[in-house]
């Protein structure tokens, strides 16, 4: 049958049944179960609402039935007793976590067929989760309500797993430390596959910690599937902040987040630091190239050919060079500022390209970095004079990527052996300083986080309330970055770190992109994505206006590397 | 217009004629089309949609734009990992597309205008047929069926009002715009056709414009977040630009999307032009309408008219045997038609060159190296079918008697990504052992491409080898969601939880012992590569292959001569003929220090050599027959490459 028979017949008889009397063949048709079609039931109410209290009914049936066969709570007392810790992913246990972080939901590692996790506050309020499968979810209303009840106390962790023979089997506790302080609600970070030189999807995104819900800030499907990078913010606050975007087809443009007011700027910006008084920024021009490695492990790596620090106000886009920073025998990069702005860290390093005939190749490991600070008053625009806090003589190791917490009280750092692209060098690890101590014995002393790992460390941030860092790490494999949380006490020490929760805690053990430059923010972007990307496609846009150009001194001897046609332009990477 | 004297025997034939057409199709599309060679991509087609079982993979496409259809293409595209089951999937969605559109026709038209019906389907076969617009095919064909299943459900609204109606339209668009926005214009398209003879049409026909111009800006603004081009872009399930035209790719997409609408139109206009014949005979009318009710089912006012050409056939009826005969020679007719369009566009479409391109390297992927020489004879001149080939003589122990000299020698690493080699070179580097490189490339060829499997496969493999065996295993754990590998997936991730070290295995065992021992900064002229790679393995049989081969291609006799002492590592029988006539030249023809007899040279070669010699001169001379016979005899000799060419 089709719909004119259908039309036809109805229309000639007003009665459906009549069809019979039209053709026998359509008898098959309408001679259903109930008379009728199963759809022509639905047409008359009275049936229509018996057959959806019938299928709500059944709906309620199956999932009681369903909630009872589970067998409720195991009787613990008689649970076989397990003398170990259970195996757990994430890693959960032994944490100092926020008050206000997502449910760390995870997933047992051990053998069984039904699970059982208690949480226990030391008020006496529990939150129990069972499930047939080893993932542990927990439901995100009580585990925040837990949580706030909780702040400076300890929660246990009681897990029992079913074995198959249908003995649960009860292993010992582990706890967790709710801190008194929470961190910020907002993790911005850059996704993108662990790529060399291309790309396709990559976007910048943010998490609300307290949640599950990640949003995108700007994905570069947007734009032409170009590149976008190195974000900063303004003291955690994302209404000033600033997106580099790199686009043959649009143009290479710093994206400025002023007051939640998009800018494009035309130019080739790397790394920038927006002053705390929000009406200035510093940002460091570089050119890293790409070199590849036949036996490392992630054959990766990237030289800077280049490297200068210039500021430049938001009113007038006029780059200015810094006095006493303006030595072409000097790389330097990643400019950082003290939450007061009257000091800028940053990294600097002896440039080798200024011997003639050097090339890349040969001299790559010869770039490594010292840490140094100028002092700067922002009420007459005047800098001081450049101090070197740590040099590579005395540390053996490059340091990168300086950040000064938010109370001004420690200096964090990574170090790697060379080279200012700790990301790529699995010895990288984040380091830690006390300034205030500095300023009293008149020297940087610094020591390693207690939270590093084998693997790669790097890109790590502050939260406002200077006691959260959060950081890219590798731990656990050598090609993806995760971003992980840890705790800073008052002594500046790192407790156990973490990774960011997933509501599926097996997330990561599939997830192929990886997270660089986490950086809290303390509230969402209120820019749209549209707003952005508009701002990015459009023709309109100030240009930075740069000061002129140094006498060209020598320049490394071009090394044209067939396998990196695309301009090689790592600042495209991670 | 004819009859058949049997309405039984009508239907058997159609069905046999519909049975023979998609049998046809599902033929041309598993054994001429090959669908897998798509779904293995080749490094020629990109955008290949990745599939992963689960809820999660479900949830990341629901947001986006065209969401619910970008899901359904990518879980459809599964199915061309076999190519049998490919072509049955779009054999099945012709098929519906068929039986859908088939029930727009009215009684009356319905058999002359039944064939038509298959035109999108045909289409459909062109474009598939073009290898690279597989994917937007599969979308296209998604989107013909949401839009005629839902323009048919429509239909069904015939005793409803104007408003009513208008509402479903803007509902209805409004649901496609969120799920499967491709569909739209189809949709519409049906809609205003359905409606013609309907009474307030005009209405409900605006209000299906209106919809069609302003509900994909709101959704696509509002919704979606694009601007107003991209939200009106996505009301085709293709992007609609000049040079995919000319290439025939969009050409089909189009045939295929709009045919039915037109085959539609067409045939309303040849109802209403059968009734205007009718009009003069209308005696007849009555006394064969009761009879004509019975035959068509046609029973609307609308339709009674059309019992004047009905009433002829009625009378063919009536003469049976004559009838019979046309019947049959229609049936044949059309037949005839729809296989010979189904053949002709499939014909017409397939590019040989990509085809076996995409053939060569899905046989390199499975170690097929007897398929890859006999699939690159399709297109022996592009660069990644000649490094695919020297891979593959390597892999028969032939490079050194069959070696192309005269390829870009680039060609054997393919050492210049102005070629973009991404993917090409993977398997190439691995079985060199140049296993950095190769994860390289992977990593570069999985952005582009997108997370294939085949590229997963050997990401895990190449971290294995590497010792990362945490990566390994993320990538497994991918993998375990894609159909058809998570069985393999599953297998290797319990394997790794066993013995993380994998040292067992064969390949990875393979790998770690010919692996690069010493770092050096990337890039190196092939030759220091593969010297680079002999001096962590001196029995890396392929990269002494490989370094011979570039040696010969540049006639870098000296250099050949000087690696001659490393062939004590390889147990080669006979020397490779190439080898031979090599030498023979170094030491005969360039003079340089080589003893023959030390590596046992026949005779043969040598005298072969002179009389290359002889003859070249003869040629150099002028004489036109030496010139001749020297092309004849030694155009394939090293002799001929080093001196001639």
């Amino acid at each position: 049958m089709n719909l004119w028979e259908t039309r036809n017949a109805i229309h000639l008889s007003g009665n459906p049944k009549s069809e019979l009397s039209l053709n026998p063949s359509r008898a098959r048709l309408v001679r259903q179960p109930f008379g009728c079609r199963i759809s022509e039931l639905f047409r008359h109410s009275y049936f229509g609402a018996r057959i959806s209290a019938a299928a709500l009914l059944l709906l309620v049936a199956f999932t009681t039935t369903g909630w009872f066969w589970q067998g409720g709570p195991p009787d613990e007392k008689s649970a076989a007793p397990e003398p170990r810790l259970p195996r757990i992913q994430p890693d959960y246990a032994g944490l100092v976590i926020p008050t206000n972080i997502c449910p760390l939901n995870f997933q047992v590692e051990e053998a069984g067929t039904r699970y059982f996790v208690r949480v226990t506050s030391p008020r006496g309020q529990t939150l129990e989760v069972q499930s047939a499968s080893p993932k542990i979810q927990f439901p995100e209303k009580r585990w925040k309500e837990l949580l706030q009840s909780s702040a400076g106390q300890e929660l246990r962790y009681d897990l029992l797993v079913k074995a198959t023979n249908a003995v649960w089997r009860r292993f010992e506790s582990f706890t967790n430390r709710v801190a008194s302080e929470g961190v910020d609600g907002y993790l911005v970070y850059r996704k993108i596959h662990p790529s060399h030189n291309t790309w396709s999807a990559m976007g910048i995104y943010q998490r609300d910690l307290q949640t599950f819900e990640e949003r995108p800030v700007i994905q570069n499907r947007k734009f032409g599937n170009d590149c976008c990078h190195c974000h900063s913010l303004r003291e955690n606050n994302p209404s000033f902040a600033s997106l580099d975007i790199r686009s043959p087809k649009y143009g290479n443009s710093l994206l400025l987040i002023s007051n939640h007011v998009p800018i494009k700027v035309t130019g080739n910006v790397s790394f920038s630091a927006w002053h705390p008084s929000g009406r200035m920024i510093v940002s460091s021009f570089n050119k890293p190239r790409l070199l590849l490695h036949t036996v490392k492990n992630d054959m990766r790596d990237i030289v800077e050919l280049d490297g200068w620090l210039g500021y430049y106000s938001l009113a007038d886009l006029q780059v200015k060079r810094i006095p006493g920073l303006d030595d072409e025998r000097q790389l330097l990069t990643f400019p950082t500022w003290t939450p007061d702005g009257k000091t800028l860290y940053f990294c600097s390093s002896p440039n080798p390209w200024v011997v003639p005939g050097k090339t890349r190749n040969e001299n790559y490991q010869e770039i490594r970095f010292d840490l140094r600070r100028i002092p700067y008053q922002a009420e007459s625009d005047t800098w001081g004079t450049p101090e070197t806090l740590l040099t590579v003589a005395e540390t053996g190791l490059s340091m990168v990527q300086p950040r000064v917490s938010p109370d001004g009280r420690w200096l964090t750092f990574g170090m790697c052996e060379y080279s200012c692209w700790a990301n790529y060098h699995p010895e990288s690890d984040l380091y830690i300083a006390d300034l205030y101590a500095a300023q009293t014995n008149g020297k940087l002393s610094y020591r390693k986080m207690e939270m590093n790992s084998a693997e790669c460390e790097s890109w790590h941030s502050w939260s406002s309330n200077s006691r959260w860092i959060v950081f890219s790490s590798k731990r656990g494999n050598p090609l993806f970055n995760r971003p992980h949380l840890a705790y800073v006490d008052g002594e500046g020490r790192l407790q156990k770190a973490f990774v960011v929760p997933q509501f599926d805690p097996a997330f990561y053990d599939s997830y192929l992109k990886t997270y660089t430059i986490p950086t809290l923010a303390n509230a969402p972007f209120e820019v749209s994505e549209s707003a952005l990307a508009a701002t990015i496609k459009s023709p309109q846009g100030r240009a930075l206006i740069m000061p002129p150009a140094k006498p060209s001194a020598a320049r490394p001897a071009a090394v044209v590397n067939p396998l990196d046609p695309i301009g090689e332009d790592a600042t495209r990477q991670q | 217009m004819f009859s058949w004297p049997d309405q039984r025997l009508r239907k058997i034939a159609i069905l046999a004629q519909l049975l023979l057409f998609f049998a046809v199709v599902y033929v041309l599309l598993w054994k001429r089309v090959d669908l897998e060679i798509v779904y293995h991509g080749g490094g020629i087609i990109a955008n290949v949609p990745v599939f992963y079982w689960g809820a999660e993979f479900f949830k990341e496409w629901l947001p986006q734009p065209a969401g619910l259809l970008g899901y359904t293409r990518a879980l459809l595209f599964q199915s061309f990992y076999h190519s049998w089951l490919g072509a049955a999937v779009v054999t099945v969605q012709i098929g519906v597309i068929y039986g859908l559109g088939q029930r727009f026709m009215t009684p009356a038209g319905r058999d002359s205008f039944r064939v038509g019906a298959l035109l999108p389907g045909v289409f459909l076969l062109g474009a598939f047929s073009r290898h690279i617009s597989s994917i937007v095919a599969v979308n296209t064909a998604c989107c013909l069926i949401v839009a005629l299943a839902l323009a048919w459900a429509y239909t069904r609204l015939e005793k409803s009002g104007v408003v009513y109606r208008i509402a479903a339209v803007l509902a209805a668009s409004a649901a496609v715009l969120f799920s499967f926005p491709g569909a739209l214009v189809l949709f519409l398209s049906l809609v205003a056709i359905v409606e013609l003879h309907r009474p307030g049409r005009w209405v409900v026909i605006a209000a299906a414009v209106v919809a069609g111009l302003c509900l994909p800006l709101m959704v696509g603004i509002w919704g979606y977040d694009l601007n107003g081009k991209e939200s009106l872009a996505s009301i085709l399930p293709f992007s609609v630009t000049l040079r995919a035209f000319r290439s025939l790719n969009l050409a089909w997409l189009f045939g295929a999307y709009f045919a039915l609408p037109l085959v539609l139109v067409a045939e309303r206009v040849w109802v209403l032009m059968m009734k205007a014949s009718s009009a003069s005979i209308s005696a007849p009318v009555h006394q064969a309408a009761p009879q004509l009710q019975h035959a068509h089912h046609v029973s609307s006012p609308s339709h009674r008219s059309l019992a004047g050409p009905a009433a002829t056939s009625l009378r063919r009826n009536a003469n049976g045997p004559e009838a019979s005969r046309a019947g049959w020679a229609r049936w044949g007719a059309e037949s005839g038609l729809v296989l010979a369009a189904a053949f002709g566009i499939c014909a017409v479409s397939i590019n040989e060159e990509i085809q076996a391109t995409l053939r060569v390297d899905y046989s390199a992927f499975h170690r097929d190296w007897k398929g890859v020489l006999a699939a690159a004879k399709g297109n022996p001149n592009s660069i990644h079918v000649q490094c695919a080939v020297n891979q593959a003589l390597f892999h028969l122990g032939r490079l050194g008697d069959d070696l192309n000299l005269r390829q870009y020698p680039e060609a054997l690493v393919l050492y210049d990504q102005s070629f973009r080699p991404d993917w090409n070179v993977i398997d190439v580097y691995l079985d060199l052992g140049f296993v950095g490189m190769a994860h390289h490339y992977l990593i570069e060829a999985m952005d582009i491409y997108g997370e294939r499997p085949a590229l997963l496969r050997r990401i895990v493999l190449v971290n294995t080898v590497l010792g990362n065996v945490g990566t390994a295993k993320i990538y497994l754990s991918a993998l375990a969601k894609v159909p058809f590998h998570r069985d393999w997936a599953r297998r290797s991730l319990a394997e790794m939880q066993a013995k993380p070290s994998m040292s067992e295995d064969k390949e990875v065992a393979r790998l770690r012992s010919v692996m690069m021992t010493r770092d050096q900064v990337v890039p190196l002229p092939i030759d220091q590569l593969m010297i680079s790679l002999l001096e962590a393995n001196p029995r890396n049989r392929m990269a002494f292959e490989y370094l011979m081969a570039y040696l010969l291609i540049n006639r870098n006799l000296n250099g050949f001569v000087a690696q001659l002492p490393r062939l004590g590592q390889f147990s080669m029988g006979e020397l490779p003929r190439f080898y031979q006539e090599a030498m023979v030249v170094a030491a005969d023809g360039l003079g340089l220090n080589l003893d023959l007899a030390r590596w046992q040279i026949p005779s043969t070669a040598i005298e072969r050599f002179r009389k290359f010699v002889q003859l070249r001169q003869r040629s150099a001379a002028g004489q036109v027959d030496a010139s001749r016979e020297l092309e004849q005899e030694f155009g394939g000799s090293y002799y001929y490459y080093h001196f001639v060419r």
